[in-house]
């Protein structure tokens, strides 16, 4: 019969890949009071060449207007922590900061948020674009020159809903709410 | 001799000139003999005398607060000149409750139940429909006891400022049909050097 010292050995590595599973998860989850959010950062160019496969999962892209761009390159794809009210910058590489406040948590669901697009201390792209966007149903913001390319910029706030059926239900029938 | 007290109804058909000639005479009589009863026609005097005063100062149009005196004066009056309270002031609830509180507590009560039940049924989303500023909701039930409830899919621009350069807002269809916003801006400025 093994005995118990050695058992316990043995289940040593076990009980604290659960721990640290544990003490890691938390840390992993999205913050209490915030909403996670992703600016997706995009080269885009009429020039034919590759089309970062990174973007196989964003169907909006290979959609009019954006068919016209013949590569795509994925930039950067940073992640953010949104708090309402809270303003939240993103570097782009144009030296242009993007600004994102999440105003509110409407009562269906939808985030409503503000965007801003400018140089530091400036005004001179995009000052005020106010979005509803259901979670994880992204926007686009696109045209700005870079590397004799055009700049398209995909904004996704919360997650959207996995479960299949649910992706079903919604596309089958809407009910209304009684 | 003892003169019982007149029914309500007898008294009042009295009062209105109901009564047959024979029957009012004896009516008169019986009142004649009794305090108690003379005391009671004349407190339906009094109110109808209340009454033709009100209807007098809404006719001329009199304040509020004209019409509550005199009808104030009057019930002061009564209770004065009659040992029976049939009319009495209630002074902010302060003052004792009068027998009409057997009325008023009842309404009252039924009055707040009401209004609990209709701040139940008008619960957000508890029977109110969708309106301009709460867009329809999807709900769906996976199974018995568990409900989905799905936000409109898609994005939409609500406002947009395009500042000095020339912008427009596309609308593209997603994969499952709904409306994905897409706002393209020209880059008028000649492009800064990359850091």
């Amino acid at each position: 019969m093994t005995p118990l010292s050695t058992r316990i050995s043995r289940c040593l590595p076990a009980v604290a890949a659960l721990v640290v599973a544990t003490l890691a998860a938390p840390a992993q989850a999205q913050r209490p009071g915030t909403v996670r959010g992703e600016v997706l950062v995009v080269l885009a160019k009429e020039a034919a060449g590759r089309m970062d496969p990174a973007l196989a999962n964003v169907p909006a892209l290979r959609r009019p207007p954006f068919n016209a761009f013949r590569s795509m390159e994925v930039l950067s794809r940073p992640r953010v922590d949104l708090r309402v009210n809270r303003p939240t910058t993103v570097e782009l590489p144009n030296g242009r900061r993007l600004q994102l406040v999440l105003q509110q948590v409407m009562p269906d669901g939808r985030y409503r948020v503000r965007v801003s697009i400018n140089r530091p201390n400036q005004n001179d792209y995009l000052p005020l674009l106010q979005v509803v966007a259901s979670p994880g149903d992204p926007f686009f913001v696109a045209g700005q020159s870079h590397q004799g390319g055009t700049l398209v910029i995909g904004i996704r706030i919360g997650e959207r809903r996995t479960d299949p059926a649910a992706s079903s239900m919604r596309a089958r029938r809407p009910t209304k709410r009684r | 001799m003892t003169v019982e007290r007149l029914e309500d109804d007898k008294l009042q058909e009295f009062f209105d000139g109901e009564l047959p000639e024979g029957e009012a005479e004896v009516i008169r009589r019986e009142i004649l003999d009794s305090e108690t009863n003379r005391s009671r026609l004349a407190a339906l005097e009094q109110l109808r005398d209340l009454l033709v005063l009100a209807a007098d100062d809404v006719a001329a149009e009199l304040s509020a607060d004209d019409l509550y005196a005199k009808i104030r004066k009057g019930i002061d009056a009564e209770r004065q000149g009659g040992e029976h309270r049939t009319l009495t002031a209630v002074e902010g609830g302060g003052a004792r409750p009068v027998e009409g509180w057997k009325v008023w507590l009842p309404v009252a009560a039924g009055l707040a139940v009401a209004a609990a039940v209709l701040l139940f049924v008008l619960q957000p989303g508890e029977g109110v429909g969708p309106t301009e500023e709460q867009p329809e909701l999807r709900v769906e039930a996976d199974e018995p006891g568990m409900t989905v409830v799905e936000p409109p899919a898609g994005s939409e621009v609500e406002e947009v400022d395009f500042g000095a350069n020339v912008g427009t807002v596309f609308e593209i269809e997603g994969e499952a049909g709904e409306p994905i916003a897409v706002v393209w801006i020209n880059d008028e400025e000649p492009e800064q050097a990359t850091q």
